[in-house]
């Protein structure tokens, strides 16, 4: 590699003769000089945003997994079910895991414990994996899911099945990347 | 944390780094996808969803996902009868998604067009419905990762 141009400031732009990328830019992240992150256009081999990390000597990959990747939801008002409140689109590989859940409502259902309390599906591509239980107390929930995992282009559909009058509700969903 | 500046050694090393795909195909980043799902339909102008940034991170300029269950109104794709979604930086317009699903599938006729863009703390990443012909039920994913 050769032919490089290092501006010293926040953003450094790098004139590539050697490597096979057509355009990287180098940037510094905010509160620590010992990572950079890169934008390689052009190059989707390269992970976008991969992490630089300087080791004492010298710049490396950083190549430390990523683990967390969780996703709340929430609803306001009243739900009609049944009802699709929420779909998320995968960008990227995630799995979500078995347990670690954790939710809460403003106001409570109607009756205690299924099928007099709320349920909600989460379901792959329409596929069901998991339902969640309410009937108790605002963090009454009960996560009964499988541990699955997406890749790009994956839908997470998240459907009310029964209400039973339960309003204000959120809860979080524990993944990981992949 | 307090900020730390790049010290000239730092500088000097990043010139030895090798920048090829092979070398940097283990290297990852930090995820922070910006995710939005709407129930039902909206009309021309309405902003959709907003977020509002807690922490520094980029928009990718690909790498984005949709999917929608209501085509628009049934003009071919490319019409003007598309559903066209507009993102917005604290009001400013960074791109633009494309819907025009007639006869399409939910997902693969989404198309983005989205300039890379760095979001600070306290900054407002705004979904609104430039013209939807009657989409509904529509979802984005905005790939981002943290800075």
């Amino acid at each position: 590699m050769g032919g490089k141009t290092l501006i010293p400031q926040k953003q450094l732009n790098l004139d590539l003769q050697d490597s096979d990328l057509t355009n990287v830019n180098v940037s510094a992240l905010n509160n620590d000089a010992n990572y950079l992150t890169i934008d390689a256009t052009g190059s989707p081999a390269v992970q976008q945003g991969a992490r630089l990390v300087y080791n004492g000597t010298a710049w490396v990959p950083d190549t430390t997994p990523v683990d967390a990747y969780d996703i709340t939801i929430h609803a306001f008002g009243a739900i009609t079910a049944p009802q699709q409140i929420a779909l998320i689109m995968a960008v990227r590989d995630f799995r979500i895991e078995a347990t670690g859940h954790t939710g809460y409502a403003g106001t409570v259902p109607a009756g205690t414990g299924s099928p007099a309390g709320a349920e909600i599906e989460l379901r792959k591509n329409g596929t069901p994996f998991g339902l969640i239980v309410y009937g108790g107390s605002p963090n009454g929930f009960s996560f009964n899911i499988t541990e699955t995992d997406f890749t790009v282009d994956d839908r997470l559909e998240i459907v009310v099945l029964n209400d039973d009058g339960m309003e204000d509700f959120g809860f979080t969903l524990k993944g990981k990347v992949t | 944390m307090a900020q730390q500046k790049i010290r000239q050694e730092q500088i000097e090393d990043l010139g030895n780094f090798d920048f090829s795909t092979a070398n940097l195909a283990g290297a990852v980043g930090v995820p922070y996808d910006v995710a939005m799902s709407s129930v039902g339909t909206f009309n021309d102008g309405s902003i959709v969803a907003t977020q509002v940034a807690a922490r520094s991170f980029r928009i990718a300029s690909s790498g984005h996902q949709g999917y929608t269950s209501w085509s628009p109104d049934g003009s071919p794709i490319g019409s003007p009868a598309d559903a066209t979604i507009t993102v917005l930086h604290n009001g400013v317009s960074i791109g633009t998604i494309t819907f025009g699903g007639v006869g399409g599938s939910p997902i693969g006729d989404f198309s983005f067009s989205i300039t890379q863009t760095d979001v600070s703390p306290g900054d407002r990443i705004e979904f609104e419905l430039t013209s939807g012909n009657n989409i509904g039920d529509f979802s984005i994913t905005l790939r981002a990762e943290t800075l």
